[in-house]
C-alpha cells in the first residue's frame, strides 16, 4: 500500500444514550462507505456514551465482546474502524479505544492516564488501563492512545522504541483558552504542537480526532489533525467527516531528509531511565 | 519610579474570533438540545445584556428572540433609549414590561430604605418577569452576568444571576467590551459608565470601589494564571497601587462564594443531591 485514506469523524454523541449513539455511528459509517472507500475510519473517545457522564457512567457502558452490533462489525470488513467506547469488564469501567477489523474486535486499548484535575474527574468513575499494546492496522504496525495518554511522552516514546509508525489518538478535549494568537483554541494549539514534536522526534504518523458539540456548556471543537513525519500537518475543524490522504512514502522522505529518530542511543536511554528508577526508589 | 500596569499586570490578548466560535456553537447547542428554539433576554440598555442579545441574534431568527425591557420609575430615561437602539439595530422587537406597579405595593407594605435592599427587590422582580415570560413564550432565559461581576459578587442572588444558559459567565468585562464592538453593539452602550441602574445615577465602579479594568487585571492573574496573592500584591506595589485594591478583590470573591453555589443541603442520607447524586445538566438531552 502506497497511499491510504483516513476518514476522521468528529462525532457528537448524545450523553448517556448508548443505543442511539451506536445507531448513529453505524449510519455515519454507512454514509461514508457509500461515498468513498477509506482504509481507516476513526471516531473520538467515548463516542458511544458522551463525556461528562457522572453517575450515568455505569448505565452507559458496553460489554465489548457482546454489545458491539453485528452491523458495525461487518462494516469493518472494508475499513478498519477505531472507536472510543466506555466498556465494562469484570465489574470495572474503562475508557477504551476499540479497533474493529475484518468483522472482528481486534484490539482494545484501555486509557492509562485518567485526568482527575481541573474540570476532569475520570478516576472517580473509570479504572486505569495497565498496558500499551500494538496492533496491525491496514497501514502497518500501529497503536491507539486515548486523549490524556498522549500527554505522557513515555507512551509515544515507547511506541517509537517498538517500531510503531502509526499512532492514533482519540480525544474528548474540552475547548479552553482564548488568550492566544492565531485561529485555534489554545487547548487545540497545544495538541497540535505536541503531535508535531512527537512526529518529528520519533518519525511517526499521528492521527488525532476530537469530538464536536457541547455538554453542559463545555464545547468540543471537532478538530482532526494528521501529522506526517515529513513535517507536514493537516488540520480541519468540522462537525462532519473529514478525509485525509496518507502517503506512506513520507516515512522514506523523512528518513532521507534526516531526523533525530535515526540515531537514537537506546542503550543510553535505558541507562538514564534505570538511573531515574533507582533515584525514585 | 512606578512601573506601568501593562508591564506588571497586563491583560492577556483576547482571541475573540475563537471565543465567538465557542460561544455561538455552545449557546445554540445548549438551547436547542432542550427542544426549545426561542430565547428570552432581559435587555437593560447596558453592554452585557446587549452582548447576549447580539450573540443570540446571530443564532436564532429575530422572531424567536423575546427581548424584555423592565424599567422601574427611577430607571434612567437613557436606558430605554439604549435598549431600543440595541434592538432596533438588529431588528428585534423590544417588549417593555414596567415593574413599578409590582415594586411599589411591596415597598409600601415593607418600606425599604437601604438602596441595596431596594435594588435587590427590583432585580428579583425582573427575574420573576423573565421566568414568567419564559413560560408564556416557550423561550429559555439567557443570562447576562459576566465573569468579573460574578466573581466579585456584584449581582443579586436569584435576581440578575438567574438564567438557563449564560453565555457571558466566563468572559471578563474587557472581553465583553471587545466582543461587543466586534458584534456591532452601539458605541454609546459600550462606552457609557457601567450601571446596574437600580437607582438613579448608580455606577458599578463607584459601588464596587474599584474599576473594572483593575479588577479584571487582578482577577485574571489570581484566578486564571494562578498567581498567589503575594505576587499580585507585589505587582500592584510595583505599579504604585495600594495593595488594599487586591485585598478588596480577594475579600469580595471569598465573601460572595455562596452566590456561585447551590444552597447548602444538610446531609442526612447516603445519597445526597449534588454530593453522591451527580448527574449532568444535559441528562437526557
Amino acid at each position: 500500500m502506497e497511499n491510504a485514506q483516513i476518514t476522521f469523524v468528529p462525532f457528537f454523541p448524545k450523553l448517556g444514550e448508548v443505543e442511539q449513539n451506536l445507531a448513529a455511528i453505524i449510519a455515519q459509517i454507512e454514509e461514508i462507505q457509500k461515498n468513498s472507500s477509506p482504509d481507516i475510519i476513526i471516531f473520538p473517545e467515548l463516542s458511544t456514551s458522551g463525556y461528562l457522564l457522572e453517575n450515568l457512567a455505569i448505565s452507559s457502558a458496553i460489554e465489548p465482546n457482546q454489545d458491539i452490533p453485528e452491523k458495525l462489525l461487518q462494516q469493518s470488513n472494508s475499513a478498519d474502524i477505531i472507536l472510543g467506547a466506555l466498556i465494562k469488564e469484570d465489574g470495572k469501567l474503562f475508557n477504551a479505544g476499540l479497533v474493529l477489523k475484518e468483522g472482528k474486535l481486534q484490539h482494545i486499548h484501555r486509557k492509562i492516564y485518567l485526568p482527575t484535575y481541573g474540570l476532569f474527574d475520570e478516576k472517580r468513575y473509570f479504572s486505569p488501563g495497565q498496558n500499551l499494546q500494538t496492533f496491525e492496522s491496514k497501514l502497518g504496525k500501529s497503536a491507539l492512545l486515548v486523549c490524556e495518554d498522549a500527554f505522557h511522552p513515555a507512551l509515544p516514546y515507547g511506541l517509537y522504541a517498538r517500531g510503531v509508525k502509526h499512532v492514533f489518538i482519540i480525544s474528548n478535549s474540552p475547548a479552553r483558552g482564548v488568550s492566544n494568537e492565531g485561529d485555534d483554541i489554545a487547548s487545540s494549539q497545544r495538541w497540535k504542537r505536541r503531535l508535531e514534536v512527537y512526529s518529528e522526534s520519533f518519525g511517526q504518523f499521528y492521527y488525532y480526532v476530537n469530538r464536536s458539540g457541547s455538554e453542559d456548556g463545555v464545547y468540543f471543537d471537532g478538530i482532526s489533525v494528521f501529522v506526517s513525519p515529513n513535517r507536514e500537518t493537516c488540520e480541519s475543524f468540522s462537525d462532519n467527516p473529514v478525509d485525509m490522504e496518507v502517503h506512506l512514502s513520507d516515512l522514506d522522505s523523512a528518513f532521507s531528509h534526516g531526523g533525530p529518530f535515526q540515531y537514537e542511543n537506546w542503550d543510553l536511554n535505558r541507562r538514564i531511565l534505570d538511573l531515574a528508577h533507582k533515584e525514585h526508589e | 519610579m512606578s512601573k506601568n500596569l501593562d508591564t506588571v499586570l497586563a491583560l492577556p490578548p483576547f482571541n475573540s474570533k475563537v471565543a465567538l466560535t465557542i460561544l455561538s456553537t455552545t449557546l445554540h447547542n445548549e438551547v436547542t438540545k432542550t427542544g426549545i428554539s426561542k430565547v428570552v433576554i432581559g435587555v437593560s440598555g447596558g453592554i452585557d445584556s446587549a452582548l447576549t442579545l447580539y450573540l443570540a441574534a446571530q443564532l436564532f431568527p429575530k422572531e424567536s428572540i423575546h427581548a424584555v425591557f423592565m424599567p422601574y420609575k427611577s430607571s434612567a430615561p437613557s436606558s430605554r433609549d439604549h435598549a431600543l437602539e440595541a434592538t432596533d439595530k438588529i431588528g428585534v422587537k423590544l417588549n417593555t414590561i414596567e415593574i413599578t406597579n409590582m415594586a411599589d405595593p411591596y415597598y409600601e407594605t415593607f418600606p425599604a430604605e437601604e438602596r441595596l435592599r431596594r435594588g435587590n427587590i427590583l432585580a428579583r422582580l425582573r427575574m420573576i418577569v423573565l421566568y414568567d415570560q419564559s413560560a408564556a413564550t416557550g423561550g429559555l432565559v439567557l443570562g447576562t452576568s459576566n465573569k468579573t461581576e460574578m466573581l466579585l459578587g456584584y449581582s443579586t442572588l436569584w435576581g440578575d444571576m438567574a438564567s438557563a444558559v449564560n453565555p457571558l459567565g466566563d468572559l471578563y468585562k474587557f472581553q465583553v467590551r471587545t466582543l461587543s464592538r466586534e458584534l456591532g453593539v452601539p458605541d454609546n452602550i459600550i462606552d457609557k459608565p457601567p450601571s446596574a441602574d437600580l437607582w438613579e445615577g448608580q455606577s458599578d465602579e463607584d459601588e464596587m470601589d474599584i474599576t473594572y479594568d483593575l479588577a479584571d487585571r487582578i482577577l485574571y492573574h489570581w484566578i486564571d494564571k494562578g498567581w498567589p496573592p503575594s505576587r499580585v500584591n507585589a505587582a500592584l506595589t510595583a505599579a504604585g497601587i495600594d495593595t488594599s485594591m487586591s485585598q478588596l478583590v480577594f475579600q469580595k470573591v471569598q465573601r460572595s462564594q455562596y452566590k456561585r453555589k447551590m444552597p447548602i443541603i444538610v446531609k442526612v442520607s447516603e445519597t445526597t443531591v449534588d454530593r453522591e447524586f451527580r448527574y449532568p445538566r444535559d441528562w437526557g438531552l
